[in-house]
């Protein structure tokens, strides 16, 4: 018969990982109470699991990607797979290779990605409404925003105050012919200097950013190059 | 057709190469152990039984294909050092002193022998029960239960650098 008032360090262990038999444990839980001596080397085989866990999973960041090609459903479609791994492999150089800070631009991306279409569908501000709006964040901007409304096939839907890191942060809901939503933001930010137009893609959505003395510009949403670069231009200048 | 296999693999694969990590002791190793479990999952899928556990049926078939690598080409275990360094370790909202220590702890785990590492990984981190572990790794649950108590006897002096709890 096993003598109960010998203990392991298996049992010990087992105790802690709350993993032994409810009489074990319950009998384990009073020879504590009782013996110092075991409960000192309890305590020895505590860890900090907080902290390892934490640690581990900071390594799953450091994961490389899931291989596209792994994944692919048929020889037949390997090549394109990897294709597309080259080009996102160069997009992301592309990426790399742009001029910082753009972090702001980040949060804007991942925050129009969650509009679709019905996001501004039942938002219709009449022309005094609009105007009203445009008006009072020009005057916080400190830039003229009236002309924003003219553009070609693009309605103005919604103008709101945002910030990012204590600065003022205005977002420009528009949607195009096709309903497509697409936001001008505009931060205003004394470190910014002027920069020429960037375009380039970021959370599947089109973008272009430039900026002026004192204010960044970033307008995003769709997929079509062109056209939001001919709107951008627009932009900059009737601002 | 839904396959659950290839739609589950991309949302795991983080965890499967942490696993590699763990085992292999190396980052080429583990990189290429990730890549060669989901082929290798891709070829069996249809052997992966709907509706069981994915994740535990991926670290199977990972532990499968180690060991036989070490069988055939007799490598030597892993030096057992995590590259911690190259990890993008440092989290967000931790302390420096934090971010030190869990280097120090995560060092100092994968110092431990490959099979104590490996039990501290399940358990400890993936939060699987003695007896699921057992069963993935094909041992008695008592010799999981040993491999934690020494992981445990060994990793005793992190103490002295916790701030926080002890578990």
């Amino acid at each position: 018969m096993t003598d109960l008032n010998t203990y392991t360090d298996e049992d010990l262990t087992g105790y802690l990982d709350g993993e032994l038999p409810q009489d074990r444990s319950d009998a384990l839980a009073t020879a504590l109470a009782a013996d110092p001596v075991l409960a000192a080397r309890l305590q020895s085989l505590r860890l900090p699991k907080a902290v390892l866990r934490a640690g581990f999973d900071s390594l799953l960041v450091a994961a490389p990607a899931f291989p596209l090609s792994a994944a692919a459903p048929a020889r037949g479609l390997r090549g394109l797979a990897a294709a597309v791994a080259v080009c996102t492999a160069l997009g992301a150089g592309l990426w790399a290779a742009r001029p910082q800070p753009r972090d702001w631009m980040e949060y804007v991306a991942a925050y129009q990605r969650l509009y679709v279409p019905a996001t501004l569908a039942d938002i219709a501000p009449n022309d005094t409404e609009a105007s009203a709006q445009l008006a009072d964040l020009s005057q916080r901007l400190g830039l003229d925003l009236a002309d924003v409304r003219i553009k070609d096939g693009w309605t103005f839907k919604r103008g709101q105050v945002l910030g990012f890191q204590g600065a003022l942060l205005v977002q420009l809901a528009f949607q195009t012919a096709d309903g497509t939503p697409v936001a001008l933001c505009i931060l205003r930010d004394a470190s910014q200097v002027a920069q020429p137009f960037d375009a380039g893609q970021t959370e599947g959505l089109q973008t272009v950013a430039w900026a002026r003395a004192g204010y960044g510009f970033f307008l995003i949403g769709g997929t079509e190059a062109n056209a939001l670069i001919a709107a951008a231009q627009k932009f900059e200048a009737a601002i | 057709m839904s396959d659950p296999v290839r739609d589950g693999l991309p949302a795991l694969y983080p965890r499967l190469w942490r696993f590699a990590l763990v085992i292999s002791g190396r980052r080429d190793w583990a990189d290429d152990l990730a890549q060669a479990t989901c082929e290798r999952a891709l070829q069996k899928a249809a052997q992966f039984t709907h509706g069981t556990h994915l994740d535990r049926w991926l670290f199977t078939l990972a532990l499968s294909i180690w060991r036989n690598e070490q069988r055939a080409r007799r490598v030597r275990q892993g030096s057992g050092l995590l590259p911690v360094e190259d990890a993008g370790l440092a989290a967000p909202g931790l302390s420096a002193e934090t971010n030190i220590f869990m280097a120090q702890v995560l060092r100092e785990v994968g110092a431990l022998p490959e099979a104590q590492r490996l039990a501290v990984l399940m358990v400890y981190v993936e939060g699987y029960s003695y007896r699921d572990c057992a069963e993935m790794e094909g041992v008695p649950i008592g010799t999981i239960m040993s491999r934690l108590s020494a992981a445990r006897a060994r990793l005793g002096h992190l103490q002295d650098g916790a701030t926080g709890g002890l578990e």
